[in-house]
């Protein structure tokens, strides 16, 4: 097997993960982003021991699912989760998705929307509705939302027995892999805005590795192209 | 690879237009009864090139996870943060302040009406209260010719006083919305109510939810500066990074126009 073809497969791989932080970077600013990562896996080419050399290829894209800072906005419809693997419920076209995108507002009818006019859910896939002329909206630990007159309704927040098979949307919206758990442990903190979890240092070393790697790989092309060179010019010499 | 410069390019524009938001706020910081807006960033569509749980073995394994790339970011709003503003102190008996939620009703020149925060009324020709361009407010406030002494209770009851007795001039309304976030800005610290707003209540001061009016007060912008300062680091650093990535791609791509 020629180990040009090898290096490729590595060129390859290394162009996806450079496509992913570039992604990552752009959203270092996006509330409740989760930072995507890729796993590469060896693909034994061939099966006869004269011959070396395996490929690499993607398996497959792994999200970082750990929190993001909270940040302090003083909102009080900019809610987020504390616990890992936890989302709100947001009903999008008559249909559930899920965010950790915790920034929502009242929409003209009361209901507690995200910045597209999407309901967030209860626990039943409902809307929640907050009765006019309500001052102060209360959102507890736990999600109950209370108003003037005492609790509402509670906030659906949804756990997965595998995240990782969630399906992103776009919009911050990731769509539903399998059937969602309610969630119980999962805490909701009231005027705090989960930031990007996207870490600036990570996403500048590994560019700066896949930068070089890259250009060892390419390096190694031309070494080997040198070599193929050489040995056709030193055959055509000999008598 | 082409796709990371791309990418980089979104994340570049939208840091771009943070920036504008966050210079127009700095720009108001003295603007009386200016609220702070925010840019709302979310992520744009996947490219899926796997789909998670497709089959990996004739045996019937699934893949746990699928291969998905994301292609960059937008803003998907921007939006007024109606936080209450710091009431200042004025010696102008037609200052006014709202403390709570609510909003003055405005009657525009084209006969419309638009909302505002602004309390800085003053008094045209006539006696007729209005704002700094001269629009009325709604309900109408007149003042008799030898009136001093105005007098606005916290529930909005406006009066005077004419020779020795004390008139009542009428009562001043405070307008609200249930989603104070869909107001659109029409520029002059005034605001128009939109389908999203919702439909506009007009209610007596400390009623249904609504604030109190504090004479002699005004009610400043809710811009602060410290977290402007350090949203705008944020944001350039951002900046920076996206510039960054596209580097390191121009890297890559240099390196492979340097092979022979």
């Amino acid at each position: 097997m020629k180990p040009v073809y090898i290096l490729t497969s590595n060129l390859v791989g290394q162009r996806q993960k450079m496509t992913l932080a570039a992604d990552n970077v752009a959203n270092l600013t996006t509330p409740g982003h989760k930072g995507l990562d890729i796993d590469f896996r060896e693909l034994v080419a061939s099966k006869k021991s004269t011959e070396v050399g395996s490929f690499n290829i993607n398996r497959g894209t792994r999200y970082d699912l750990s929190n993001g800072a909270f940040e302090k906005t003083d909102n009080p419809l900019d809610l987020s989760i504390q616990g890992e693997n936890t989302f709100f419920g947001i009903l999008v076209n008559d249909q559930v998705q899920y965010t950790r995108n915790g920034h929502f507002q009242l929409d003209a009818g009361g209901n507690i929307v995200d910045d597209r006019g999407n309901p967030l859910v209860d626990l039943n896939g409902g809307a929640i509705a907050v009765p006019d002329g309500t001052t102060t909206i209360q959102i507890t630990g736990d999600g109950t939302v209370s108003g003037d007159d005492g609790p509402i309704a509670a906030i659906g927040l949804f756990e997965f027995d595998n995240p990782q098979s969630l399906l992103r949307a776009g919009g911050s919206y990731i769509t539903q892999g399998e059937e969602p758990i309610p969630s119980i442990e999962a805490q909701v903190l009231q005027g705090f805005l989960e930031a990007s979890n996207v870490s600036p240092v990570e996403e500048t070393i590994r560019m700066t590795q896949l930068s070089r790697a890259y250009q060892s790989a390419l390096k190694t092309v031309q070494g080997i192209e040198e070599l193929e060179q050489r040995a056709v010019r030193e055959l055509a010499r000999m008598p | 690879m082409m796709r990371a410069l791309k990418i980089a390019g979104t994340g570049m524009s939208a840091q771009q237009m943070n920036v504008d938001v966050l210079s127009n706020n700095i720009a108001n910081i003295n603007t009386t009864g200016f609220k702070r807006q925010r840019a709302a960033f979310r992520d744009l569509i996947y490219q899926d090139q796997v789909a998670a749980g497709a089959a990996t073995s004739a045996a019937g394994t699934l893949s746990p996870a699928g291969v998905q790339t994301g292609l960059g970011v937008n803003i998907g709003s921007t939006y007024d943060i109606h936080e209450q503003g710091p009431l200042q102190r004025t010696e102008s008996q037609f200052d006014l302040a709202i403390s709570g939620r609510g909003f003055f009703e405005i009657t525009l020149p084209d006969g419309t009406s638009a909302y505002t925060r602004d309390g800085s009324f003053q008094v045209d020709n006539t006696g007729t209260m209005v704002n700094i361009d001269g629009y009325e407010l709604n309900p109408s406030i007149v003042l008799p010719e030898d009136a001093v002494n105005l007098t606005v209770s916290a529930d909005g009851i406006a009066s005077a006083q004419v020779g020795d007795d004390i008139i009542e001039l009428g009562q001043i309304q405070l307008v609200m919305f249930q989603n104070e976030a869909g107001l659109r800005n029409i520029g002059d610290n005034l605001f128009k109510a939109t389908d999203a707003s919702g439909v506009a209540n007009a209610t007596n001061p400390t009623e249904s939810g609504s604030g109190s009016i504090e004479q002699f007060f005004v009610e400043g912008s809710n811009v602060d500066s410290i977290e402007e300062v350090t949203n705008l680091i944020t944001a350039q650093r951002s900046f920076e990074l996206n510039s960054r990535v596209i580097t390191t791609v121009d890297e890559m791509l240099n390196a492979i126009n340097q092979i022979r």
